[in-house]
């Protein structure tokens, strides 16, 4: 944990308001992110990102500093996200979630062949990573897009690296074999 | 190709192997055919992770302020103003307010107590005009940082809600079952923010308005300097709130003897304690807006691990959906948790927070119609 972080910390427990802001807005956005490729759904995203930041903000004169502030926020986040989808949230629909990815940096235009099945292999692989198991999508999830390394992951998950480095591979393993018409027509993979 | 190889194959893409592992696969990849399409099929797929969609959030720093500001109104947190909301939802707002409406509903509600039960609760009488100024105070408080319509709201739910927890509260307090009869809520505050408290204390109150200690005989006096032993997150509809707290605090089979305060407002209260939380003022704007506000409800009770454990098991059987209990520990762990913190205190009481996001209006009809 940071010198900056610390004195954030203990600005926030004794009770300011605005070092709360402070400490939660380099990571806000992103774990958003996060939490919304893990929960499927942007929209459960939110509910599960302002409960987590309300627990953060009541667990954290808890915090001992044993691992980094990010673990940390991540691992009660994640874990509120691992019981979001046991209650049995509705998710939204496929399609909306399709719509959604067209608004993204992904281009639709049908000019080249390559950008064309590049984009359609965003899609793929956007449905895909939805259909692994939550245990698999979390580790790919926090590997790929919030580029942790195993050790981080380990500490967020609370499970070991060895166990961290197996589920990546069986999820990439099944990423792979859902994907693997796409693959055999992408050119640079010929 | 064994699974150990393939494995190697991503962390070796990962640059997670050590010195000795890497010249093993890389030994291997200049071999093997096989492991090196593996390899340029797990490297392409990497790489199409960076076509996927980023999401943002659209109001990250309204979010932040709220948690802030709906914090910084609770005991403890005392010493920055909380800043004026100026947006619609409230949602976080209602963590602090509704708390303070509980308590409040909880002190004027509660009986004479006998003296073991007063001492437990810690919520001493007052007179019936510290009360109303303490009431009217507290309102004062909470308008100053809600808007009008909001207030309005809690002022209804005050009633409501209040007289329905009070019931729970009032009635187990005034019961002779020493705790089997279920939880009871500490609902102390104080007027001077604890400095302990800060380190993971909850639900004190910050009023300066309020007398502080609690020694002074006729006053109100509630603190809450302790760490939570164990959370419970919990969701449930507006209406549904009252049966869920309920199964927190359960009311003895008896009516509470010698109020009869309580016992005449009982069966009404009964009726209107879901209709209050779920009502809302007679604005329509106002209406529409808190039914779909998404709120959180702290409430700390008091439990003996028995008691613990039963309401744990009729949260479990309940439609309301219960998070893991603790949000910072996977699920075994945090069975082990419980089961360690069962075990360790046997013979005393256990500081239990539950956090209650009340559900907006609209997402439960779907379900329902279902």
């Amino acid at each position: 944990m940071s010198d900056e972080e610390q004195e954030l910390i203990r600005s926030i427990l004794a009770g300011s308001s605005e070092a709360f802001e402070r400490l939660i807005s380099p990571y806000g956005d992103r774990l958003f992110n996060t939490l919304a490729h893990i929960l499927r759904s942007p929209e459960a995203a939110e509910d599960v990102l302002q409960d987590a930041l309300l627990q953060a903000f009541v667990k954290l004169g808890t915090y001992q500093g044993k691992s980094s502030f990010y673990t940390w926020l991540y691992r009660i986040a994640v874990n509120l996200a691992f019981s979001y989808r046991r209650r049995d949230r509705p998710m939204i629909s496929m399609d909306s979630q399709k719509s959604e990815l067209g608004d993204e940096p992904i281009s639709r235009v049908d000019a080249v062949d390559a950008d064309s099945l590049r984009a359609e292999r965003a899609e793929m692989l956007y449905t895909a990573l939805g259909e692994l198991a939550e245990e698999f999508r979390a580790v790919i999830v926090l590997r790929e897009l919030e580029g942790c390394d195993y050790e981080t992951i380990g500490n967020i998950l609370q499970i070991s690296p060895g166990t961290v480095r197996s589920r990546i591979h069986r999820g990439r393993m099944q990423l792979r074999d859902k994907l693997a018409p796409q693959l055999k027509q992408d050119p640079s993979t010929a | 190709m064994s699974e150990i190889n393939e494995e190697l194959i991503s962390a070796y893409l990962d640059h997670e192997l050590t010195p000795f592992e890497r010249e093993d696969v890389e030994a291997a990849l200049a071999q093997s055919p096989e492991l090196r399409q593996l390899r340029d099929e797990l490297e392409t797929l990497r790489e199409d992770f960076n076509l996927l969609p980023v999401h943002h959030h659209q109001n990250l720093e309204q979010v932040l302020e709220h948690v802030a500001v709906s914090q910084s109104l609770q005991p403890g947190i005392a010493n920055t103003p909380p800043k004026p909301l100026i947006k619609k939802a409230t949602f976080w707002m209602s963590v602090a307010t509704t708390l303070a409406a509980c308590l409040l509903a909880i002190v004027t509600m509660r009986p004479q107590p006998a003296a073991t039960n007063a001492e437990r609760l810690a919520m001493t009488d007052q007179t019936e005009s510290s009360k109303n100024q303490s009431l009217e105070q507290q309102s004062r408080f909470m308008d100053k940082a809600m808007p009008n319509a909001a207030g309005e709201e809690f002022s209804g739910a005050m009633g409501g809600m209040g007289g329905g927890l009070g019931r729970i509260a009032t009635a187990d307090s005034v019961s002779n079952e020493p705790s089997g009869s279920g939880g009871q809520a500490d609902v102390r505050l104080a007027k001077e923010p604890q400095p302990e408290a800060s380190e993971g204390g909850f639900g004190q109150a910050e009023d300066g308005n309020l007398a502080s200690g609690g020694s002074a005989p006729g006053t109100l006096a509630v603190q809450s300097n302790k760490k939570p032993d164990y959370t419970v997150t919990l969701a449930v509809s507006r209406n549904e709130l009252t049966k869920l707290l309920q199964i927190i605090v359960p009311m003895p089979a008896a009516k509470p003897a010698g109020n009869e305060a309580v016992q005449s407002k009982s069966p009404q209260q009964r009726k209107t304690v879901p209709a209050n939380v779920a009502d809302t003022p007679a604005d329509p704007q106002t209406r529409a807006r808190n039914q779909n506000a998404r709120q959180a409800i702290a409430y700390a009770v008091e439990h003996t691990p028995q008691e613990l454990r039963k309401v744990l098991d009729r949260l479990d059987m309940s439609k309301y959906r219960i998070a893991n209990t603790n949000e910072d520990l996977p699920d075994e762990k945090a069975k082990k948790h419980l089961a360690t913190l069962l075990a360790d205190k046997q013979n005393s009481k256990l500081q239990v927070l539950y956090l209650i996001t009340l559900e907006p209006v609209e997402a439960n009809a779907g379900k329902e119609g279902k």
